[in-house]
């Protein structure tokens, strides 16, 4: 795990504010969590899920009370430098992940991502990168927390915001047991 | 940098694009065989046209280019361009707009085989047995019907109104339609208008899409069967089944069955006189109508955008701006486009992942 700057992307944001505990996951990571400004400017929603009618609507991922009490931080850049980076990285991604990426490399930040692309962009870069399951991982092995607590915050990533790790990533095994093989 | 003696700063180029409210991308795009192609210019009135400044349409018809832009690009990274079936345009000149519109549309319906019937799904015909990139986006100006451009390294490209109801969007598709076969080098914004006074290409366009929705013989022996099956006569019940299953509206569908003489004339007037609102019916007789707002991109860019996706070649982020989307319906497409449930040896349902890249012929 990071112990300087990590800069969450937009996938990752989505995926761990659907687990009703961001502020609790970002609160294991040691060092600064950062978003950047056009990452925190996109409109983005996660599904409300549950059992009812209305589990199909959308939510929208507000990091307001998180970044007012600075436990996430929002930075964006005037720098010269980083925005040669970000405009080479404008070519490839979309603008919130194409600043990341830049003031990743400029900062000597990690990025949790789970974008393929963006993963390999940054490898290339020597840009150390974290997962959604990285930091969710963590998060419940030093709080033990209850498995039960696991598998609700693993089960509405998977259904609020619609993503499963792949199936070759290392906490694939974790997820599957947590949420149970039957539970598809 | 105005006078282009030096290169822009980065600084520079980032407020350009925030004060401009575009991408910083769309600055910087790599030389592509696209890049000569310029809606802005192409849709520009000729030079004793009226022009008039409108922020919300110029946004509008780069939304269009851009959409087509990202089309071809997926198209060139996959290796799989759209087959073009294009007929001559035809030669309307000096010919009436209604004369001229039955015509094209009944030979139109032959080329493609189309018979006499309804016609289901419309945008898939103009994207596969005609080779048109055919979009429905929500515009900003809402009085934009569609839009119509042709260039050669796009091929036809018609996008409508998603902020109209799906009858409307077919109707303007069909207009579009009309315009490419006639007057393809003539790029074309169609605006709403209640002139009692249209022009003559308007008045084909509108015609066309009466002849090519609602051919004549079809509808004839339809209206015939109907009358032959019920022992009540014609009612409005039987018109809105039938506005539903040409997928036009009730106002068109009754318009066009006056002037058949399969309706008296003003019936439609006194229908309104009722208090006959179409969408009110519609539901009740629980006919569906697509959701308006709602963008349409047509199947086969959505298959590209996904499989350029999967395979890596797009980002989330850029998946998600070229599907018009936010990132979760992304993925909820992606899961349903990949996924299949399917019986295991053991009899129990479970899920499986398609490959859709995955090479089927040899």
């Amino acid at each position: 795990m990071t112990t300087g700057l990590l800069l969450l992307d937009s996938c990752t944001v989505i995926n761990v504010f659907a687990t009703r505990r961001m502020s609790d996951v970002l609160i294991m990571v040691p060092g600064t969590v950062a978003i950047v400004d056009r990452v925190s400017r996109e409109s983005q929603f996660v599904r409300r899920a549950g059992s009812g009618d209305d589990a199909d609507e959308r939510d929208p991922v507000d990091l307001t009370a998180m970044t007012a009490s600075g436990q996430l931080t929002v930075l964006s850049s005037t720098n010269e430098g980083e925005l040669l980076i970000y405009l080479d990285f404008t070519l490839d991604v979309d603008d919130g992940e194409a600043m990341t990426a830049a003031l990743a490399i400029h900062r000597n930040a990690t990025v949790a991502t789970d974008d393929r692309k963006a993963i390999r962009l940054l490898v290339a870069r020597a840009v150390p990168i974290l997962s959604t399951q990285d930091l969710v991982h963590d998060w419940c092995d030093r709080t033990n927390l209850p498995r039960d607590e696991q598998r609700q915050a693993l089960l509405n990533i998977r259904e609020r915001a619609r993503y499963e790790p792949r199936l070759d990533h290392p906490h694939r095994s974790w997820w599957e047991a947590t949420i149970g093989a039957g539970d598809r | 940098m105005e006078n282009g003696k030096r290169r822009p700063r980065a600084t520079e180029l980032v407020k350009l694009a925030a004060l401009s409210g575009r991408a910083v991308g769309d600055f910087l795009l790599p030389e592509v065989a696209t890049d000569h192609v310029d809606f802005a210019a192409l849709f520009r009135p000729a030079p004793n046209g009226r022009s008039t400044v409108n922020a919300a349409r110029d946004e509008d018809i780069r939304q269009f280019e851009q959409l087509c832009r990202w089309y071809v690009e997926l198209e060139s990274l996959a290796g799989a361009s759209l087959a073009r079936r294009y007929p001559e345009p035809y030669d309307i000149a000096d010919t009436p707009a209604e004369r001229a519109a039955l015509a094209v549309a009944t030979a139109e319906r032959n080329r493609l085989g189309l018979g006499d019937g309804p016609i289901g799904d419309l945008w898939d015909l103009l994207e596969t047995d005609v080779g048109l990139r055919a979009f429905a986006i929500p515009m900003r100006d809402r009085r934009i019907a569609g839009m119509f451009v042709y260039s050669e390294a796009f091929g036809g490209c018609i996008a409508v109104n998603a902020n109209h109801p799906e009858d409307r969007r077919r109707w303007s598709g069909v207009q579009e339609y009309g315009r490419f076969l006639t007057m393809r080098h003539r790029a074309e914004v169609t605006i709403l208008s209640a002139t009692k006074r249209p022009k003559e290409r308007e008045r084909f366009a509108d015609a066309f899409a009466r002849h090519f929705l609602m051919p004549i013989a079809g509808l004839t022996r339809r209206i015939d069967a109907i009358r032959r099956a019920n022992e009540t006569p014609f009612t409005l019940g039987d018109l809105w089944q039938l506005a539903n299953l040409y997928g036009v509206s009730v106002q068109a569908m009754t318009w066009r069955l006056e002037e058949l003489r399969l309706l008296s004339i003003g019936t439609w007037d006194r229908l309104t006189e009722f208090g006959v609102q179409p969408s009110q019916a519609k539901r009740l007789l629980g006919l569906t109508a697509s959701e308006s707002g709602t963008p349409h991109l047509p199947t086969r860019y959505q298959v590209l955008a996904v499989q350029s996706y999967l395979g890596g070649g797009l980002s989330e982020g850029q998946l998600a701006e070229r599907l018009l989307a936010d990132r979760v319906s992304v993925r909820e497409l992606i899961h349903q486009m990949t996924t299949v449930e399917q019986p295991t040896e053991d009899g129990i349902w479970a899920q499986a992942t398609l490959d859709l890249s995955q090479p089927i012929m040899a």
